[in-house]
């Protein structure tokens, strides 16, 4: 009854409980969608990369490193001679070495030039290897296998042909057109950016550059070779490499000796220093919007605690009528808070909905722009945590109008 | 005694100087049917609301022998809602809420019993004081004032309370409507045996009673001015 009776209150004042149930949604919206974005974030970052002792680059930024050979995000400043790589590659400590190649794109994906050990060794999340969907890794100079979404979003089969773009511009006008790729293989979903990838052998790369110069075609160059054979097809250059090393005590030493190589400037970075990094680098950005967004809620409550308490003033009459027929002041204490419960919970309810929706609606858009793979169940631990903090903080507002009612029903009618 | 006044004095917080209340001694007794009359302002509501324990006043009141200034107030509420009944000139109802969720309210808070038992009782009540069926799930709003009281005779009732105060219960009603109100209400506190206290200025209603005082007789403020 007392349900009914809180409801039935609520619904008697609807145009001021839409907006105060409005504004809580909204900020209920932003507060749960910050927090979400913020671990989804997080989680899609961690989850990319897992099993790789050092990532090796030229030199510059430990988090810019990170962010272009795994994240496909931003430039590399500079390139790693071939013959580095061997060297390194070589060495007794390192027990295997994916070489990374970048520049290319097809339709506004990034073109991974790489060798087959990337799908041997290369994983995701907790050491979880890739896997293919249909077919295999590629094998002869023009085969492409396709990451899970480019395949989707393209509608790519097997068999199907398709040309590189120099560049990793959405559109591109500088295009293999000579040289079109097969797709030979699909991976499955991995929920990170290989996902968003086109493999190709670092041979493939090496090929379709042939008569290429400072990404323009040398014009009156030879005519198209059929033959790739007689050609050395050995990168001069690659853009990074991933390393895994026999004893993980060794690490540090070996990331030691590349930053100290002589032969050309070079960085080492530990994937999750580097993410470290990033997250203390992210770490003011993360604070300022859940500050914002925990204001916005603060701002909600308040206008909620405004709403109950002009009400009680307007329902003098029925606070007395409930006293008359033996409410005690504290049922009048508790039906305010239920009142402010009711507006939390549908807010929390609306607020969820709305975010779960926006979401979905721009799920797409967030993988094609960014790369992230944000799920729309948002009902982890976290967010759990935080809609209690929520119906905490709203009882606490609504703790003033529900004091003012209680004193009024104890004062009695003077 | 269903009422026992002595030695009562109430000033309003606010006016601590300003003396609304001095009853000396006074009391109804039980099954009695009692008009009271006075002046507005002569003190009628407050004295109700005294005897409703809603607030307090020096000296001693007692309702079925249990003096109201010594129980706290969660007793003094709980002793309201299962003993007394109340009817009002207006805003007897939750304005929102239908008859039947009126009635449960009251019933809610008294010692009755949940249920369908409640809701059967209810629509009997309903239909002894002639509210039609499509009246019951109305918000209490849509209904006339006439309607409107009887359907807080039928809350009052639910809790089957030995004592009903009516105040004012007939000033919005038309004189028809008036004395169906009355003969209804007389009726249904000598069925239920029911003490009966009505306060009003309306002094063609002391016909029915056969207890008829001026609040200026009892309230030595009344006497004084």
């Amino acid at each position: 009854m007392f349900i009914r009776l809180a409801i039935k209150s609520l619904l008697d004042r609807k145009s001021s409980v839409l907006v105060s149930l409005l504004a809580m949604s909204v900020s209920i919206f932003v507060l749960l969608g910050v927090e979400h974005i913020r671990h989804q974030t997080k989680e899609n970052f961690s989850n990319t990369v897992s099993g790789v002792d050092l990532i090796v680059g030229a030199r510059t930024g430990s988090v810019n490193l990170l962010l272009y050979s795994v994240f496909r995000v931003g430039n590399p400043t500079n390139n790693i001679r071939w013959e580095t790589y061997e060297k390194v590659a070589s060495s007794r400590k390192v027990d295997w070495a994916i070489p990374i190649s970048l520049g290319d794109s097809h339709k506004g994906y990034r073109v991974l030039g790489t060798s087959t050990d990337y799908f041997k060794y290369f994983s995701y999340s907790d050491k979880q290897l890739l896997e293919f969907k249909d077919g295999r890794a590629f094998k002869d100079l023009f085969d492409v296998v396709l990451g899970a979404e480019v395949a989707r979003k393209l509608n790519y089969q097997l068999g199907d042909r398709l040309v590189l773009a120099h560049g990793v511009a959405a559109t591109s006008f500088s295009l293999h057109e000579d040289r079109p790729f097969d797709v030979v293989g699909i991976l499955r979903p991995t929920g990170t950016p290989v996902d968003q990838t086109l493999h190709v052998s670092l041979a493939g790369i090496e090929a379709i550059h042939i008569d290429w110069q400072h990404g323009v075609r040398i014009p009156n160059s030879s005519a198209p070779i059929d033959n790739f054979d007689d050609i050395d097809l050995k990168p001069k250059s690659i853009t990074a490499f991933m390393l895994g090393l026999k004893e993980k005590m060794a690490t540090f030493r070996v990331q030691r000796g590349i930053n100290n190589y002589k032969g050309e400037p070079l960085l080492a970075i530990l994937p999750g220093v580097a993410l470290s990094e990033l997250w203390q680098m992210m770490g003011i950005l993360e604070k300022t919007l859940l500050l914002v967004s925990a204001l916005v809620f603060l701002a909600a409550c308040l206008g909620v605690s405004a709403m109950l308490l002009a009400s009680i003033r307007e329902r003098q009459k029925e606070i007395h009528l409930l006293r008359v027929i033996g409410a005690p002041p504290r049922f009048l204490f508790f039906l305010v808070e239920l009142e402010a419960f009711f507006i939390t919970l549908f807010g929390v309810i609306l607020g969820s909905l709305l975010l779960m929706g926006s979401l979905l609606v721009s799920r797409d858009y967030l993988v094609e722009k960014f790369g992230l793979h944000i799920n729309v169940s948002i009902f982890t631990e976290n967010s759990i945590h935080m809609i209690l903090m929520v119906f905490l903080a709203s009882f606490i507002a609504a703790a003033l109008p529900s004091f003012v009612s209680y004193l009024r029903a104890r004062k009695g009618l003077d | 005694m269903t009422i026992t006044i002595k030695d009562a004095q109430y000033c309003y917080p606010s006016q601590p100087r300003k003396m609304v209340l001095n009853i000396s001694s006074w009391s109804v007794a039980e099954g009695e049917k009692t008009f009271l009359h006075g002046p507005s302002g002569g003190g009628k509501s407050t004295l109700l609301n005294v005897l409703s324990g809603l607030i307090q006043t020096t000296g001693s009141v007692s309702v079925f022998g249990q003096s109201l200034n010594e129980m706290s107030v969660r007793h003094r509420d709980k002793f309201r809602a299962e003993n007394i009944g109340f009817v009002f000139q207006q805003f007897n109802l939750i304005s929102y809420l239908d008859a039947i969720d009126n009635i449960k309210l009251a019933s809610a808070f008294g010692s009755s019993q949940g249920g369908e038992t409640l809701e059967r009782e209810i629509k009997s009540l309903l239909a002894d004081l002639n509210i039609s069926v499509d009246e019951w799930s109305e918000p209490a709003r849509n209904l006339s004032i006439g309607q409107q009281q009887r359907i807080a005779i039928a809350r009052a009732l639910i809790n089957k309370p030995q004592l009903l105060i009516a105040d004012e219960p007939t000033s919005s009603l038309d004189q028809v409507n008036r004395d169906i109100f009355m003969s209804l209400l007389m009726s249904i506190v000598k069925e239920h045996k029911i003490t009966l206290l009505l306060v009003s200025h309306d002094m063609s209603l002391s016909t029915h009673f056969n207890s008829v005082v001026s609040l200026n007789e009892i309230n030595l403020v009344g006497k004084q001015s």
